[in-house]
């Protein structure tokens, strides 16, 4: 993460917080102890970190940011149909010698609530919901992506002990030691040409798919891990025996027993991975790499708006803030979410 | 060859990959120019900027004994000693003078060598071609320009302090006939060996070749002589290429000579870590009564390579110690322009017109419907395409094929389209039909949006644009290429010398093509064209500069193989201690030879 | 332990073969041929093959990934005749466009990253460790929350943000630092540090967030367990207590994540050294990257690699040697 030349999985501070996420198993076996509130009535742990969440007024907060960011980013079309102007829309004549919008604060005004692009003279406004959307869209994509791989490697490293869990252990570390930027630089143009010819533009979706397909490929060893020692010391558990005694199946026993007993933890990866995600694709941009022209994209949008903080500050500072609010709310929240899943929780 | 490095490439912020060796962006050498009043104001308004006052003039040959010789005048108020920074964003490609054939690297290959001849400039718009190596820019013995003799100095010595030779100076034109020293320019090679490849016949002096080519004789060390097949009036410009500098045989490492060419100007190379930083050294053996051009007034240069632009341009804005003796050759990117108006920082900015035009090239091989390339030039909107890379501080919209400082050059505009597109015309052109174009461009952050502003604009004028992005490294490689897939790219070219000898023909004479590396990228291939362009090479010099205006217009009014999109500017900064830091009418940067750093 | 350290090392190399090989795979793979990149505008294809010839690339691909094998073990000679160059072992390969072995190249970059990363990481640990132990000894007050706020606010701040604000307003308007240089440590300590504060601050700042969290959390566990009620009932200072025990034990899991942390950044910050115009490692297998320079990107992409696996080790054996608890085997 210091540097984002790295997705989640590889920069070490998100396997930090394995250290605390891991704590967080409630399996049927291993009743938590009661928590730190008075609590009469008997609950599930689920209902008592529910409960947890609830009260936890910085968790409402990030939460009610996400929804807003979430509701912005699906109503962009129609916020771009109330406003009858199009992401791409160039408003050249607002601009002045030098490429820069021309009135106060970046051009903000009527017409354009958020100014105009310095150069292409594009509305922000409109840029900015519809990056949002495809930011977002990459890294839930990418986070599910790479949660999946990983459950399922996790799980079947964990279960299957001996030589195969070894070899995944190992795979694991070479992951990890892989340079995923160089990887990204290398792949991306070369699948590109594969499959589109030089007279064929890949659609947007394409180099969409591209990026997400990356970062689940380096991203999904620390959910692996988690996973693996969550499956390791739950498979000796009297319900796992209990269910193998009954005769069922490794695919019973993996998906029936296991898996709903380690989900906690999973979510909370997830949810701080996303605004990792977030970070990491906009760091794409740096390298050529992101989202390609005309698709809005609020990570390629804080790249091309950085070098104008002097000069225009109010370009800068829309998708700045927009992504610095969209990462702190998603952190706060993976917390929250995190700190009340915590049978131990003392918050 | 020329397409520009420094400048226009380079205003794309993080463009560090100028790599390329592609399609040589060029050189350019020349010509003149708008004086340094010409340039248009910008306004914080947006309002248009005062017109240009193109002031056109032809850079000049002089024989004159005061303009020949050494030492050079003495700038006012200059004083000698600190060390020069220069912040470029990537590492020069090549400074072998055999290979050497960008205008920032020929600026900088000056310092370090000396070819033939040279450009004398002082800031107020004079330009002049004088003998640098040599006592005169070159003797046409017989008045047919076919045999040209230059005499070389007296007293000038290499970094060692032994004299430099004509024979040295043969030999650096030998080895540059060789194939692994192929980027340089190559007039006065093709000129020797006319008809095919300049080096088919003869591949320069290694692997058993003779040391110096046909038609280069060396009756004593001080004199040269050149012998062509046919007249060339135009070799004084040549010879002030860098490929006429001197090499001595023993000091020759090959291709590792890029790295640590041997000296025979005012400073030597100190180190030089690749990609790094280049650091020059004042070479004791330079005796200044020697050269007309040089005053050679700081101990030292230092080039740092890595920086982005804006990086670069924040820092000159800034001023701060450290950076006060700095400049950059590198365009102030888009974003940094508003903060060079303020007090203290307008007064550092150098800009003015280059010899460059950047055209939106048609591929003529794949869009051959007239009305097509026509309705083009009706719909591009070069207000956007120009604002997109910086408005006014990058260029002017364009309408001709050669540039304004091109001798001889008159304004013409053959369809009178406002400047953001006409498009009633257009749709009138287009007759119903919506023709699917690939408009192939450079993945630079700047390149892109530039190239995204005319796919917009040429979207809503009723085409269908494919964007295709070109890895920026390998862009004028990729449209280069004969068969390349493409149907739409931009490109800028620039004369080597101010007149359109050095535009028409190699930019659009069918004959050129090839297969590999073009520099008529619209690929016009047309007969009676190239004829043309035989006529107007046989004319008297006096006419030529006449013929060339009236064949860019013919072009653009019978064949159209371009939009013409804008006339190049630089728009470059330097720091509170730089004097005399004016733009080289020759190269379209900051000058080196007479700058000083203020004590 | 030596067995541990075996076993583990040749699990690193076999590491670093997969590594070696799939970047190769991947470079062969690249559709542009680096020779062309190389070769330049006017080239025919007879000057292309001589170029793959000096550069070793008209090889099939299993072959040359043996000469470079071979290369690195007892080193070996690019091209022939005129144009040979020689590159002694251990032989990364040679940059025909920088006309020097690769190792060269490294040796002059990776100084440059391991000062930023090792100036990064004290600040880092310094002001996020001490940031954590007094929020969790001063729990709820408010500057438990100040400090947790302003490290989430850090950890939720990218780089290429937070480290270009800061040159505007320390650099560029100010003039209060000058702007990143690199001056080596033994040449100048006092340039080398001011050179290289602004990046020091940006990812100290930046990172510091996460080792202040987990040190809140991991002393505020320690300080309620058996041993350390058990320290205090004995009568030790509160201070004695706090440092000795508790820190002690709170600080296994920290160099855990510095260990992979400082190994995972040593293999190129390249953000951070664009944003500072810093030539490091990462700069350098970007720009490799773009002109298909192999070697370059050969060499850094196993350096990288090296870096976390070694880290790994490291903090592994780091963890026996601070926690009793934990045995290698």
């Amino acid at each position: 993460m210091s540097d984002m030349s790295h997705p989640p999985s590889l920069s070490a501070p998100r396997e930090a917080e394995a250290v605390d996420a891991a704590v967080a198993v409630n399996s049927p076996a291993d009743s938590p102890p009661p928590g730190p509130h008075r609590d009469i009535v008997s609950r599930s742990p689920n209902q008592l970190a529910w409960l947890r969440l609830k009260r936890d007024r910085t968790a409402l907060a990030s939460a009610l940011v996400l929804l807003v960011a979430t509701l912005v980013a699906l109503a962009a079309p129609l916020i771009g149909r109330l406003t009858g102007i199009d992401p791409t829309d160039k408003f050249v004549d607002r601009l002045n010698d030098f490429g820069m919008p021309v009135g106060y604060a970046g051009g903000i005004g009527a017409d354009h609530l958020l100014g105009l692009e310095p150069g292409s003279g594009r509305d922000i406004l409109l840029q900015l919901v519809h990056g949002l959307r495809t930011s977002l869209f990459i890294a839930f994509a990418s986070a599910l992506l790479a949660s999946t791989i990983g459950v399922a490697v996790g799980i079947v490293a964990g279960y299957a002990r001996g030589w195969l869990d070894g070899l995944i252990n190992w795979f694991i570390d070479v992951t990890l030691a892989f340079p995923f930027l160089i990887f990204a630089l290398a792949v991306i143009p070369i699948l590109e040409d594969r499959f589109y010819t030089e007279r064929e533009a890949p659609p947007p979706s394409f180099r969409i798919a591209l990026i997400v397909a990356t970062f689940g490929l380096f991203s999904w060893t620390y959910t692996a891990r988690l996973v693996r020692g969550q499956v390791i010391s739950l498979r000796e558990r009297e319900f796992v025996e209990a269910a193998r005694a009954a005769g069922a199946g490794t695919g019973h026993i993996l998906f029936r027993q296991l898996l709903p007993n380690i989900w906690a933890p999973i979510l909370v990866t997830v949810s701080l991975n996303v605004p990792q995600f977030i970070a990491v694709e906009a760091a794409l941009a740096f390298v050529n790499i992101g989202v390609t022209e005309p698709t809005p994209d609020l990570g390629r949008m804080i790249y091309n708006s950085i070098g104008y903080v002097a000069s225009d500050p109010w370009y800068t500072l829309f998708p700045g803030l927009t992504i610095f609010l969209l990462v702190l709310a998603f952190n706060l929240f993976g917390d929250a979410l995190r700190d009340s899943l915590d049978p131990r929780s003392t918050r | 060859m020329h397409v520009r490095p420094a400048g226009a490439a380079d205003r794309a912020g993080r463009e560090n990959t100028v790599r390329g060796r592609t399609r040589t962006l060029t050189c350019g050498v020349l010509a003149v120019a708008l004086a340094a009043g010409g340039c248009t104001r910008t306004t914080d308004s947006g309002g248009g900027g005062e017109e240009e006052k193109a002031k056109t003039q032809t850079g000049s040959i002089s024989y004159e004994a005061a303009d020949n010789q050494g030492p050079a005048k003495a700038v006012d108020g200059a004083s000698r000693g600190g060390t020069l920074t220069v912040m470029q964003v990537s590492d020069f490609e090549h400074l072998d003078p055999a290979r050497n054939y960008v205008n920032v690297q020929q600026v900088t290959g000056g310092l370090i060598y000396r070819a033939l001849n040279g450009y004398k400039e002082d800031g107020t718009g004079k330009l002049l071609l004088v003998g640098d190596l040599a006592t005169d820019p070159g003797k046409d013995v017989n008045g047919d320009c076919k045999v040209w003799q230059f005499t070389l100095r007296e007293g000038v010595k290499y970094e060692d302090g032994s004299p430099v030779t004509s024979k040295d100076v043969a030999y650096g034109i030998g080895r540059s006939f060789a194939p692994s020293l192929n980027e340089g320019p190559h007039y006065i090679q093709q000129w020797l060996y006319p008809g095919g490849a300049y080096n088919a016949t003869y591949k320069g002096p290694y692997d058993g070749g003779k040391a110096v080519p046909d038609g280069i004789t060396t009756p004593d060390d001080r004199t040269i002589r050149f012998t062509f097949p046919e007249a060339h009036c135009d070799l004084p410009y040549a010879a002030a290429l860098p490929t006429s500098a001197p090499v001595p045989a023993g000091k020759d490492t090959r291709d590792q000579y890029d790295l640590r060419p041997f000296s025979s100007g005012p400073y030597k190379v100190k180190s030089y870590q690749r990609d790094v930083a280049l650091e020059l050294e004042r070479n004791p053996n330079w005796d200044p009564k020697t050269d007309p051009l040089r005053t050679a007034y700081p101990d030292g240069f230092r080039f740092t390579f890595g920086l982005e632009s804006a990086q670069i341009a924040e820092r000159l804005v800034a001023d701060a110690p450290a950076d006060q003796a700095a400049l950059s050759w590198v365009d102030v990117p888009p974003a940094v322009l508003p903060r060079t108006t303020s007090a203290g920082v307008a007064d550092r900015v150098v800009k003015g017109p280059t010899q460059y035009t950047w055209v939106l090239d048609i591929n003529t091989q794949r869009v051959t419907d007239l009305n097509i390339r026509k309705a083009l030039n009706y719909a591009v909107d070069k207000d956007a395409v120009l604002k997109a890379i910086g408005g006014q501080a990058a260029g002017s919209p364009a309408t001709t094929l050669m540039s304004p400082t091109t001798a001889g050059f008159q304004k013409y505009d053959v369809f009178n389209a406002p400047v953001n597109g006409d498009k009633a015309k257009v749709t009138e052109l287009l007759a119903g039909k919506r023709p699917k174009l690939v408009l192939a461009h450079s993945n630079t952050e700047i390149r892109t949006q530039q190239a995204e502003a005319l796919r917009k604009n040429l979207t809503d004028m009723g085409f269908d644009i494919v964007m295709k992005s070109i890895d920026n490294s390998s862009y004028y490689d990729e449209i280069g290429r004969k068969n390349n897939p493409y149907d739409l790219y931009l490109s800028g070219w620039g004369s080597d010398w101010p007149t359109g000898s050095t535009v028409i023909p190699p930019v659009y004479d069918g004959r050129e093509i090839v297969a590999e590396g073009n520099n008529n990228l619209s690929y016009l291939n047309e007969a009676a064209l190239s004829a043309e362009i035989d006529r107007v090479r046989n004319l008297s010099a006096a006419e030529q500069d006449a013929g060339w205006m009236a064949l860019d217009k013919k072009i653009m009014s019978e064949y159209v193989p371009v939009v013409p999109c804008y006339y190049d500017a630089t728009y470059e900064l330097h720091g509170s201690k730089v004097g005399n830091a004016f733009l080289s009418d020759a190269f379209g940067i900051i000058q080196a030879n007479t700058i000083y750093v203020k004590q | 332990m030596v067995r541990f350290i075996v076993r583990r090392l040749l699990v690193a190399v076999a590491t670093l073969i997969v590594i070696s090989l799939v970047t190769f795979g991947l470079f062969f793979a690249v559709p542009s041929s680096p020779a062309r990149v190389m070769c330049g505008k006017n080239c025919t294809a007879e000057d292309i093959a001589q170029v793959e010839q000096r550069l070793g690339i008209d090889q099939p691909l299993p072959r040359q990934y043996l000469d470079f094998v071979r290369g690195v073990a007892v080193g070996r000679t690019y091209g022939s005749g005129d144009f040979s160059r020689a590159c002694p072992a251990p032989c990364l390969g040679y940059s025909f466009r920088n006309n020097q072995p690769v190792t060269e190249i490294i040796t002059q970059r990776l100084p440059v990253t391991v000062s930023i990363v090792a100036g990064g990481a004290v600040v880092w640990l310094l002001l996020g460790i001490s940031l954590g132990m007094i929020s969790a000894l001063r729990r709820g007050t408010v500057f438990d929350r100040l400090a947790i706020g302003i490290s989430l606010a850090g950890a939720s701040m990218q780089v290429y943000f937070f480290g270009l604000i800061l040159l505007y307003v320390l650099v560029y308007a100010t003039g209060l630092l000058p702007f990143p240089s690199y001056t080596p440590f033994t040449e100048n300590p006092l340039r080398w540090a001011v050179g290289l504060l602004l990046p020091w601050m940006t990812l100290g700042f930046l990172n510091s967030a996460i080792y202040a969290r987990l040190s809140r959390a991991q002393m505020l566990e320690t300080l309620s367990e058996d041993f350390v009620r058990t320290a205090r009932a004995k009568g030790l200072s509160r201070r004695r207590v706090h440092l000795r025990h508790a820190l002690r034990a709170a600080i296994t899991p920290i160099v855990t994540i510095a260990g992979l942390d400082i190994g995972t950044s040593l293999g190129g910050t390249f953000i951070t050294e664009s944003i500072f115009g810093l030539q490091g490692l990462g700069k350098a297998t970007v720009e490799a990257v773009q002109f298909l320079n192999l070697p370059v990107v050969m060499a850094t992409v196993l350096l990288a690699a090296v870096f976390i696996v070694v880290a790994n080790i490291v903090v592994d054996l780091l963890y026996a040697a601070i926690d009793p608890r934990v045995r290698l085997n």
